[in-house]
């Protein structure tokens, strides 16, 4: 049922998935250009001669806290569009603060403004889940950062070539807008509850896959920190190139990854943006601070984040299938970017006080680099198998317990075990690890683990999830 | 299982000594300006063996320990004993050498036959009361094994058949 309203098209431009679209694109152009180390805020510290990195630190603290703890207020789609709405009126009132001289105000204001972004950013998580299927989410996501950036484009040029508060202004204005579509989202929760009541057991636990890909996220965000504290700052007297070209790579990578067919084989590319990010550090290092090695450095650097941003958005879209809060699953993996551009920011920090040309923030960063590029494949493939295996997982487990019976029955390759490795399959689809199944038959891990290997080969399969795609489908495996 | 403990034991301590000695010696020989590539080289090439056999000797003992813990039957077949014949006095045996027969292969002191794993299947089981014999191998090496062990009861050839089948799916020809 669920699936027939999200697939049922709404006329109009306006459905339900597009305006969440527009009010993520217009909110979280403001949270770019303004608040998280945006040109806006750059540009009003500069204007009065004041560092901004105590309130960028503050905000981007903040936002951090916002997005991890919203899921555990907000629990459903009532909440957050109230959140939300509530959310973008407080923000418009902390953005009008900075028309005034900077005072302790700008520092309370750009803390809470941030906390209660990172919180919006992560309720906005309902409207990703409800209104577009799994296998869409991917365009869902890119359609919002691709908006939300040009977008920030323009305010951030305005703030540059104009003056910062007519950049202000406008930020607000996107606000306004955000506003005005929130109030037209809707609030239905009856989609969501009958997903609760189609699930009879309880759903299989999230933690592990999420908190592998957050660990996976935050080795590779450090680097985009490490980019604001390092490259950014090198380029600063190019401001009329750098205004407007320096999201352009990040929304032509979107574009091309969100418009992928299919069948792509999308972790070829993950290694060619890690390349790509290696290479912008060793140009940055080699080229002089002209417009064409900021060209240079910049695509690189650019397009390897809309390659990995997009990667890790579209895996959280697809994850939210596996828990009943949305919120919390956006809330937390998004939290693991925030927490890696902190990480990259502060490590760049502490380096280039006492580092002019960057070199040595450089080094560090290709370090990072070859040491994500010698991690990533396990690291990726261990992320593979996890989202396979939990998908299949979450699938068996909301069966009852007569079909899971029937499943098992009508799975001819199960004769063709043994007594000892029938059981252990069994324990193997109801999710259960190594160390458990050693646990419940009184027997070593490494037996389970040889025995495992045996059933594995006798289906000629490698994973728990090609053994469960096996029983679902009732195929006769192919047995040696 | 006991002398592969020993010899990885040997080999890794053997690879740690090789670090701990020999390195810091060449360091300091080319640090007096006699540099010898030809005793880094001899360094580094010993080290790299004891660790190769190192992790040899520690996969035996964990394809021992699978067999161990996974026993179906266990028997000693011989005893070394080192007491003075006719002094009446205690017997002590200090080696023994003991017999693991299992679903995943047979530990006989150190040498080690898998089956049901990695490809080699155990084909047959036949168990009398005073022997066992197991047909295994792949297609192209079949092989056998007989082994003789004391006489046990009936009941325990019974519990000993079930054992197979139920781990290996092989039910044993009992032979009278």
């Amino acid at each position: 049922m669920m699936n027939e309203q999200q697939d049922k098209a709404i006329p109009g431009f306006l459905n339900d998935r597009n305006r969440s679209v527009v009010v993520f694109s217009l909110f979280f152009s403001w949270q770019l250009a303004f608040p998280f180390e945006g040109q806006i805020l750059y540009a009003l510290a500069g204007s009065y001669d004041i560092s901004p990195h105590g309130l960028i630190f503050g905000s981007i603290t903040a936002c951090f806290t916002g997005l991890f703890l919203c899921g555990y207020l907000i629990r459903n789609i009532k909440s957050a569009k109230k959140f939300m709405l509530g959310s973008i009126i407080f923000c418009v009132l902390a953005s009008c603060i900075f028309f005034f001289p900077p005072s302790f105000l700008w520092s309370a204001a750009i803390i809470t403004s941030s906390l209660l972004a990172g919180g919006s950013v992560a309720s906005w998580g309902f409207y990703l889940k409800r209104g577009t299927p799994k296998s869409e989410r991917i365009k869902t996501v890119a359609d919002g950062l691709i908006g939300s950036n040009i977008l920030m484009i323009l305010l951030n040029m305005s703030a540059i070539h104009l003056s910062p508060r007519i950049g202000l202004g406008l930020a607000v204005l996107m606000l306004i807008l955000a506003f005005l579509f929130a109030l037209r989202l809707t609030e239905d929760n009856e989609a969501s509850e009958s997903f609760r009541h189609k699930q009879p057991g309880e759903s299989v636990s999230i933690i592990k896959p999420l908190s592998f890909l957050c660990l996976f996220v935050i080795l590779i965000t450090i680097n985009s920190g490490l980019m604001y504290q390092v490259l950014n700052p090198a380029y600063s007297h190019l401001a009329w190139l750098t205004s407007w070209y320096w999201a352009i790579p990040y929304i032509v990578a979107l574009f091309i990854m969100r418009n992928l067919p299919r069948r792509t084989n999308r972790t070829y590319i993950l290694y060619v943006a890690i390349a790509m990010i290696g290479f912008s550090f060793i140009f940055f290092m080699i080229l002089d601070r002209s417009a064409f090695g900021y060209l240079v450095v910049n695509t690189l650097m650019l397009g390897a984040c809309g390659v990995y941003d997009l990667f890790w958005w579209s895996i959280l879209g697809e994850m939210l299938e596996y828990d009943k809060n949305p919120a919390k699953v956006l809330g937390i993996g998004l939290s693991a970017n925030v927490l890696g551009v902190l990480l990259g920011g502060l490590v760049g920090n502490v380096i280039s006080v006492a580092d002019a040309q960057g070199v040595n923030s450089s080094i560090l960063a290709l370090g990072v680099v070859c040491v994500t590029l010698a991690i990533l494949p396990i690291l990726h493939k261990h992320l593979s198998m996890l989202l396979k295996d939990h998908a299949y997982l979450t699938v068996l487990s909301e069966m009852s317990e007569e079909d899971q019976g029937r499943a098992m029955n009508l799975f001819t390759g199960v004769e063709q075990l043994t007594e000892r490795e029938r059981e252990i399959t069994a324990l193997l689809i109801k999710g259960k690890t190594y160390r458990m199944i050693a646990g419940e038959l009184h027997v070593s891990e490494n037996t389970v683990k040889t025995h495992v290997k045996n059933i594995y080969s006798k289906f000629k399969i490698q994973s728990r999830s090609e053994l469960i795609n096996l029983m679902m489908e009732g195929r006769s495996p192919g047995i040696r | 299982m006991k002398s592969i403990s020993r010899k990885l034991k040997f080999w890794v301590g053997f690879a740690a000594l090789g670090a701990v000695v020999l390195i810091p010696l060449v360091l300091y020989e080319a640090g007096a300006g006699r540099p010898s590539s030809i005793s880094l080289l001899l360094t580094v090439g010993t080290v790299l063996l004891a660790a190769g056999f190192s992790v040899r000797q520690y996969r035996r003992l964990k394809d021992a320990r699978l067999i161990v813990e996974n026993q179906i039957l266990h028997f000693q077949p011989a005893a070394l004993d080192s007491g003075e014949p006719g002094k009446g006095g205690k017997a002590m045996s200090e080696e023994s050498i003991e017999v693991y027969v299992s679903c995943f292969g047979i530990l006989i002191d150190s040498r080690i036959i898998k089956f049901n794993q990695s490809g080699v299947s155990l084909k047959e089981v036949e168990l009398g009361k005073d022997f066992i014999t197991l047909a295994y191998g792949t297609e192209k090496k079949p092989r056998r094994i007989k082994l003789l062990h004391g006489i046990i009861d009936d009941g325990s050839i019974a519990e000993i058949a079930e054992r197979f089948r139920y781990e290996t799916g092989i039910l044993p020809k009992l032979v009278r």
